[in-house]
């Protein structure tokens, strides 16, 4: 028996009705009547844990694993309306699934990074291929010790990527996001599934972001709070970007922090990529610093910058033809999209993005089942460096 | 060049012009850099934006396209909940529609996320006009919203029944004061930032007002097409029993005819009755009377229908009774029934009729006519009309009819017929006329029987696709030449 695949999509609102007509869609492409693992990435404008119940219950009860999205992916389909769903059913003899859940991720991410290490333990083996993980997306600043706490933990000479995205919320920076685990519904903690078997996992990361202007220095900064840039205060120095009057509260924020980022120059093994893009979630008008999605020392140089669509359009080609060169001739039979809710309606028209799409999907594989969602942060590996990455698309094909 | 203390000052300050130029080019460039930069923000939240009402207004489209291809009532509802659900992006959508038969509005369609117990309370609503919770939608003509911090009771209450914690409302149909219905659009309190709040100045409101429009024109549309369709219905029936009262007509009409001709020794009688579509009043009867004389009777009473078939029905039982009580001469008979008929029949009826008693020995015709088409009698080569006055039977009593004798010899011919034959049109809406059946009476030959002759004439004259339009009726009495 092959490795057989569906993806099933429903955006009626009852969430009872769309997990449904979800996983029944997926099992018929699949033609399978009981998967051996499911993913569910669902809007949040269902009812959670209806959702999920009702995906278990029309999937024979199968092992899940999946989070709540800004928006849903389906091959050429894309839906960003806070209502719909897309679930994925696998059946295979050549692949085998570990999935759970931790929480407390905003408490001690590298704890949990330990935990999730130690869960996963016993069933690491040569056969291992990598690691899904569905952060809260909210909680992504800490995401990078949650990296530190896997890695250190996994006594395996061999690296584990990890592929995901980080599970969103319309922006809504005051309300829950959700991490899926078999009947299991969390916010603030990380979804995860761990696949292994015969299999070659293909993958390629881009960003769609150029620098705007010249290179400012971090003049003044502790952990991931850059108080200063060229000795001016950090907010004044974004408010150069903004429109007049974009900063009257700290909360009016979230409406620009989606389009304007701070790049930095990527590290040594980036090849693809000059720089490394990293959000700005949060400010503090109050002392005028701004928070960023990593640590920063004085003396950083640092580019601000903004969405492009001709480097996201050229960075998609550059993706197709890698993962393309990585498959060698193999159809893939399952694809996975991560991508970044900047890319989507908050940045171009639905019909162009619906293009965008599905000239990527024609040119990995138009028939391949194809699952994912809108992030917040995507999490892939480069050069045997797993990275949170932001304004980014992470596509990964199995084979 | 050669260094000199002049030359390198002069070159230092030129580099320093030229630094000081780069750099406020610089400087310039970096500022138009953030000012497309601030224009791009801006941009991006317009796009969205505008995508978001193109969105909507080309599923509205699309609605409009479905509003007008059903007459389902259930199902144009369906497909406005559908836009206000998916389109517009609210959690749940109800509509009420008037009951005239109760005075109340009920839960015509709702659609949204409800638990199952609530969804059954909602289907169930019904609203009496005078309901309070309807008044402030009742009274006003284009909407009205219940939003964050309403403090309007009547609002709230509905809201409640409801199960909408926000909503707006539009009363569907342009009469004031009396909708059809009532669209109403909200969120449950839990919906948090996944449906569009409602607020007046919202961009959803437009394509709302818009769906509103549509869904009462076709609502509307769709009661005036089946109000149709009703009349229809009723016309249809109203003409099937027509169809039937004509059934019953046509064998009245049919019994009062005489089912034989008599056998008369040297004489030749035709008689045809050809009935129109819709039944007439004309009969024709043979009476035998004393002496082995013989009574013709031919007559057409006014109007068509059962009215026309009854009074000719009835104008022939008394032809029979009268002229059985006694040996009453033509005028006589005319004149009894004239005076029974004046009494009985309908006003503005009445009936025509030429009666006459041939002696089949010595030929005499004698003959009186109460307002009927003159008969034609051909002897030799002329034609001659045989004349006499009366006023038809039952417009008024105390009529008295004029008698008139003719005797027929060897050869000659009597048509007696009605008027359905004089008064065919052909395509040109020509009429057949009294001087056309005239001319043909005389230039009759020998040999084919007159009535047949008279048909062909007549259906070469009005053309193959003649609808008849009334009764035709033709009775010939030939004496036969020895």
């Amino acid at each position: 028996m092959t490795t057989k695949a569906g993806v099933g999509m429903s955006r009626h609102h009852n969430p009872n009705v769309a997990g449904r007509e979800a996983a029944e869609r997926a099992l018929q492409k699949a033609g399978v009547s009981k998967p051996d693992f499911v993913f569910v990435f669902g809007s949040i404008g269902y009812d959670q844990h209806s959702l999920v119940r009702t995906v278990r219950e029309a999937t024979g009860g199968a092992p899940l694993t999946g989070c709540s999205a800004e928006g849903t992916i389906n091959g050429d389909e894309a839906d960003e309306s806070g209502f719909s769903v897309v679930v994925t059913t696998i059946s295979s003899d050549d692949l085998q699934w570990t999935n759970g859940i931790a929480r407390g991720l905003e408490d001690d991410a590298r704890a949990v990074g330990k935990q999730v290490a130690q869960d996963l333990l016993p069933d690491l083996s040569a056969d291992t291929i990598g690691l899904f993980v569905f952060p809260d997306g909210l909680i992504t600043l800490t995401l990078e010790n949650f990296f530190a706490g896997l890695e250190e933990n996994l006594s395996t000479v061999q690296f584990l990527p990890l592929w995901g995205g980080g599970a969103g919320n319309n922006l809504d920076t005051v309300g829950p996001t959700y991490q899926y685990c078999d009947d299991e519904v969390v916010s603030g903690g990380i979804s995860y599934a761990l696949l292994s078997g015969k299999a070659q996992a293909s993958w390629a990361i881009s960003h769609g972001l150029v620098p705007i202007g010249g290179e400012r220095i971090v003049t003044c900064s502790k952990g991931n709070v850059i108080y200063e840039i060229d000795d001016k205060p950090a907010v004044e120095v974004l408010k150069e970007y903004l429109p007049e009057q974009a900063l009257t509260e700290e909360r009016d924020w979230m409406r620009y922090a989606i389009s304007l980022a701070l790049c930095f120059r990527a590290p040594s093994y980036m090849k693809d990529e000059e720089y490394v893009v990293r959000g700005v979630p949060a400010l503090q008008m109050a002392d005028g610093s701004i928070i960023v999605q990593t640590e920063v020392s004085e003396g950083t140089s640092l580019w601000f910058s903004s969405r492009d669509k001709e480097k996201m359009i050229t960075g998609l080609d550059r993706m197709a033809a890698q993962i393309k060169d990585q498959l060698g001739g193999e159809k893939p039979k399952l694809v996975f999209q991560f991508e970044c809710l900047t890319r989507g309606k908050t940045m171009l028209r639905e019909q162009e993005k619906l293009q965008l799409l599905k000239r990527f999907r024609q040119s990995v594989d138009p028939e391949a089942p194809w699952a994912g969602f809108y992030t917040i942060g995507e999490i892939g590996p480069v050069e045997e460096h797993n990275d949170l990455h932001l304004f980014t698309s992470v596509v990964l094909a199995l084979s | 060049m050669e260094w000199s203390p002049e030359a390198s000052a002069k070159r230092e300050e030129q580099g320093e012009q030229r630094l000081a130029t780069l750099q406020g080019e610089n400087r310039r460039l970096s500022e138009q850099i953030k000012r497309l930069v601030r224009t791009e923000h801006e941009l991006y939240q317009f796009q969205e934006k505008l995508d978001d009402q193109i969105r909507i207004y080309r599923h509205l489209y699309e609605v409009g396209k479905k509003l007008n291809a059903t007459l389902d009532l259930g199902e144009l509802l369906q497909i406005a909940a559908q836009f206000v659900l998916y389109q517009l992006g609210f959690e749940r959508c109800v509509v009420l529609l008037y009951d005239p038969g109760t005075n109340s509005f009920y839960v015509g369609a709702h659609d949204g996320y409800y638990e199952e117990t609530i969804q059954a309370r909602v289907t169930g609503l019904r609203f009496s006009v005078d309901d309070p919770v309807l008044a402030s939608i009742l009274a006003d003509r284009e909407r009205v919203i219940c939003a964050e911090g309403c403090d309007q009771d009547d609002l709230i209450a509905l809201g409640q029944a409801l199960r909408m914690a926000e909503y707006i409302a539009f009363p569907l149909g342009s009469e004031p004061q009396q909708p059809i219905g009532v669209l109403i659009a909200g969120n449950s309190v839990n919906s948090g930032a996944y449906h569009p709040h409602i607020r007046s100045d919202s961009e959803f409101v437009v394509g709302l007002a818009n769906l509103v429009s549509q869904v009462a024109t076709a609502i509307l549309m769709r009661r005036e097409i089946q109000a149709r369709e009703q009349r229809l219905k009723q016309q249809a029936h109203a003409s099937e029993r027509i169809e039937q009262e004509l059934h019953v007509a046509r064998r009245i009409q049919q019994a009062s005819l005489p089912e034989a001709v008599p056998a008369l020794e040297g004489w030749e009688i035709y008689p045809s009755y050809r009935p129109a579509r819709e039944v007439g009043g004309d009969f024709y009867d043979f009476l035998e009377l004393e002496d082995a004389r013989l009574g013709l009777v031919i007559g057409d009473a006014t109007g068509k229908g059962v009215p026309a078939a009854l009074v000719m029905s009835t104008t022939c039982g008394m032809l029979r009774a009268v002229t059985q009580a006694s040996d009453y001469s033509p005028g006589e008979v005319l004149k009894r029934v004239n005076e029974a008929l004046s009494t009985r029949i309908p006003a503005n009826m009445f009936v025509t009729c030429f009666y006459g008693v041939l002696d089949p020995g010595s030929g005499s015709f004698a003959y009186a006519n109460a307002g009927h088409d003159l008969p034609y009698v051909r002897r030799g080569g002329d034609t001659e009309e045989l004349m006499a006055r009366g006023m038809p039977l039952g417009l008024m009593p105390g009529m008295l009819y004029e008698e008139k004798e003719i005797i027929l010899g060897a050869g000659d011919r009597a048509l007696l017929y009605s008027d359905g034959l004089v008064e065919a049109h052909n395509p040109e809406g020509e009429m057949f006329g009294f001087p056309r059946l005239q001319a043909l009476v005389a230039e009759h030959a020998q040999g084919e029987p007159l009535v047949d002759f008279l048909v062909d004439q007549l259906y070469s004259f009005t053309g193959e696709r003649w609808e008849q339009e009334d009764d035709i009726t033709l009775v010939t009495l030939h004496r036969v030449a020895r």
